[in-house]
């Protein structure tokens, strides 16, 4: 995961606007306002333990400071009636068992001096050292879900903004 | 930074952009399904299935699960509380789970069949029961079965399914306003600044922005290096009732031990919520009428509020508005008197046809031939400008209808007509400001007046049709601001 240095934060050339300080609440955009940006997921084998991240770089739509929701869905590779399987990125486990968790993480970063340049970071989640994440070892766990392929849709992106 | 540093991340993005399989997929239409839950004893079931209405599971872009409790009393004070269901945590790694830093109660969802989606309930992963307020969700507390347990939230892309959504949902997005996340774990929102009851939520998420605006991240996200989620609930248990927010026990996150601050005192994220504005009941105070075709059964007139802060909801086969006879619904109400002026908003129209309708009507009668005048607006296809917003006159009974349509305005957008003795002018509004008299500037009128002699009682309201009834499929239009 890449991390943004403090220069590049407080460099003087943003563009992005502040929504104002103070403990007020205010109504910044609605369902006639609001503007989204889907990213499509593809290559990433999360079958492959080496690589339980991904970070993608997509010119992002919008000012950082005004990304308003965040939603990473992932698809499994079509199953064996043609289907994939569909989760939440940032599920928890439904098993009492911690060892059964599957979460996962995401996050957005801007770079304030360039702002055609987005980074949007994903990561797997385990909770048990000893246990691989229940995304890689879908097998193992009675499932017949795999995450594997390179080509297949992996899932998508969404991001709301408001302009 | 330097130049060096720009190269190097040029380098990483462009490679990252050539080796990913990076598609930003922009230019996607995207679709939302909205499905109620329904009845959901979570006492005694742990799952529930809810239908997708036919959405390919390879297609959906993101799933919100939203859970309202059954009304509790917690502390002598009642409330109900509305909740993601796939919300964290556990706790950190390795980290004993005791009542006090236990905030897990979220369940998960997942779809493994063709559109349709399996949720869960959370765990009593303490086993503490009804004694840990963060156990709620999982202790039984949400014994009701019979309302509606909360909302699926489908965003997908593709071909829409074939299956109309009887609701208004809305959308607002609220600043958090200032939270110094470093300093203090909670922060409590004023959920009354939304502008309606926590019952009415239908989907919801809170997002963190860092003090320089580089990092966005969902404050339910789980973190990098173990569990640091957040929680955010909403409830109605205080006046005015509170969105509580509350950041997860890791705290490098927040302590600026990362790169990233979130102790500063601007705003710190939003909270979007979208909310069930009108449901497709019956409305009050008027009349369904099926111009021209039989009851379809799927036809509902829905209203929220009363007067011009009503919300209208209709959803409705019927073929067109056109030639000598029609087939749409038609929400309506007797009228008498020389002179009316009725507007309203059209905020939304379904695109179940390039022809598809949905606006405002004065008619002599509720013969399918009827002479009437309309001003309807048709939707906005994804490509091309589709058939704008037209004034529509049938002069004699069984007669022909006449159009006039010279824009490509679509919904939202207010319209108006305007009856002056025999004589109808319709209008089109972005503002919807006042009417034409006292606000010329705010409108315009749409072709030239019509003549039209219409009985003493005659029929106002609004009219719709799908422009399409072979196969048959239900349209779904929402209407605000009628006024008449």
């Amino acid at each position: 995961m890449g991390i943004p240095t403090r220069t590049a934060a407080l460099c003087l050339f943003s563009v992005f606007h502040f929504v104002s300080a103070g403990a007020a609440q205010t109504v910044v955009a609605t369902d006639e306002t609001l503007k989204t940006q889907l990213v499509e997921l593809t290559g990433w084998n999360m079958g492959n333990a080496a690589d339980p991240d991904k970070d993608l770089f997509p010119a992002p739509l919008f000012a950082c400071g005004k990304a308003v929701s965040l939603s990473v869905t992932i698809l499994s590779d079509p199953t064996a009636n043609g289907k994939p399987y569909v989760d939440n990125f940032v599920r928890m486990n439904r098993l009492r068992d911690l060892k059964n968790e599957r979460g996962g993480s995401m996050e957005i970063q801007c770079f304030q001096d360039n702002p055609s340049w987005l980074e949007i970071s994903l990561k797997q989640h385990h909770y048990d050292p000893g246990q691989t994440s229940y995304f890689i070892t879908a097998t193992l766990q009675s499932r017949s879900y795999r995450f594997e392929s390179l080509t297949a849709r992996r899932g998508w992106i969404k991001i709301e903004y408001y302009p | 930074m330097n130049g060096p540093e720009i190269l190097k991340r040029a380098s990483v993005l462009a490679f990252a952009a050539a080796c990913a399989g990076l598609h930003p997929a922009r230019g996607q239409a995207m679709n939302t399904y909205w499905a109620k839950i329904g009845g959901w004893d979570m006492s005694s079931s742990a799952t529930k299935t809810v239908n997708l209405g036919g959405i390919e599971p390879a297609n959906i872009v993101a799933i919100t699960v939203i859970i309202h409790t059954d009304p509790v009393t917690i502390g002598g004070s009642p409330r109900v509380e509305a909740d993601r269901l796939d919300r964290t945590g556990f706790g950190e790694v390795g980290q004993t789970v005791t009542p006090s830093n236990y905030m897990g109660r979220g369940g998960s969802f997942e779809v493994t069949a063709l559109s349709s989606v399996t949720l869960y309930r959370g765990s009593d992963l303490q086993g503490c029961g009804a004694s840990c307020q963060h156990n709620r969700f999982l202790q039984g507390l949400h014994s009701g079965s019979t309302g509606n347990r909360g909302w699926v939230r489908v965003d997908y892309v593709g071909t829409p399914v074939n299956a109309s959504q009887p609701y208004a949902i809305k959308t607002k997005v609220l600043t958090i306003g200032s939270w110094n996340v470093a300093g203090a774990t909670n922060k409590d929102v004023n959920f009354a600044n939304f502008g309606y009851p926590v019952n009415r939520v239908a989907s919801f998420q809170a997002t963190l922005v860092s003090d320089d605006q580089i990092v966005v991240s969902d404050i339910i996200r789980t973190g990098p290096s173990g569990s640091f989620g957040g929680i955010a609930v909403l409830t109605d248990k205080v006046s005015p009732p509170l969105a509580v927010l509350r950041r997860g026990p890791y705290s490098d996150y927040f302590n600026g031990a990362w790169s990233w601050n979130f102790d500063g005192t601007q705003n710190r994220g939003f909270i979007k919520a979208d909310y069930l504005a009108a449901e497709c009941n019956e409305g009050s105070g008027y009349t369904r009428s099926f111009i021209g075709f039989a009851a379809d059964g799927g036809d509902c007139h829905g209203n929220n509020g009363s007067g011009a802060a009503a919300v209208h909801v209709i959803q409705t086969q019927g073929g067109d508005i056109w030639s000598t006879a029609d087939k749409f619904a038609f929400a309506n109400k007797p009228k008498t008197g020389s002179d009316l002026t009725i507007k309203a908003r059209v905020d939304k129209i379904e695109n179940t046809n390039t022809w598809a309708r949905a606006g405002i009507m004065l008619r002599a009668s509720l013969a399918a031939n009827s002479r009437h005048v309309a001003m309807v607006v048709t939707p906005k296809p994804a490509s091309g400008s589709g058939n704008g917003i037209g004034f529509t006159v049938r002069t004699s009974d069984g007669g022909a209808t006449l159009e006039t349509s010279p824009n490509t305005l679509s919904a939202p957008y207010w319209v108006l007509l305007q009856k002056t003795g025999s004589t109808f002018k319709g209008y089109v509004s972005a503002s919807g400001t006042g009417d034409p008299v006292s606000n010329p500037s705010a409108w315009t009128q749409v072709g030239a007046a019509a003549t039209v002699a219409f009985p003493a009682t005659y029929y106002a309201g609004l009219c719709q049709t799908a422009g399409n009834n072979t196969p048959a499929r239900y349209n779904t239009s929402v209407y605000s601001g009628l006024n008449f």
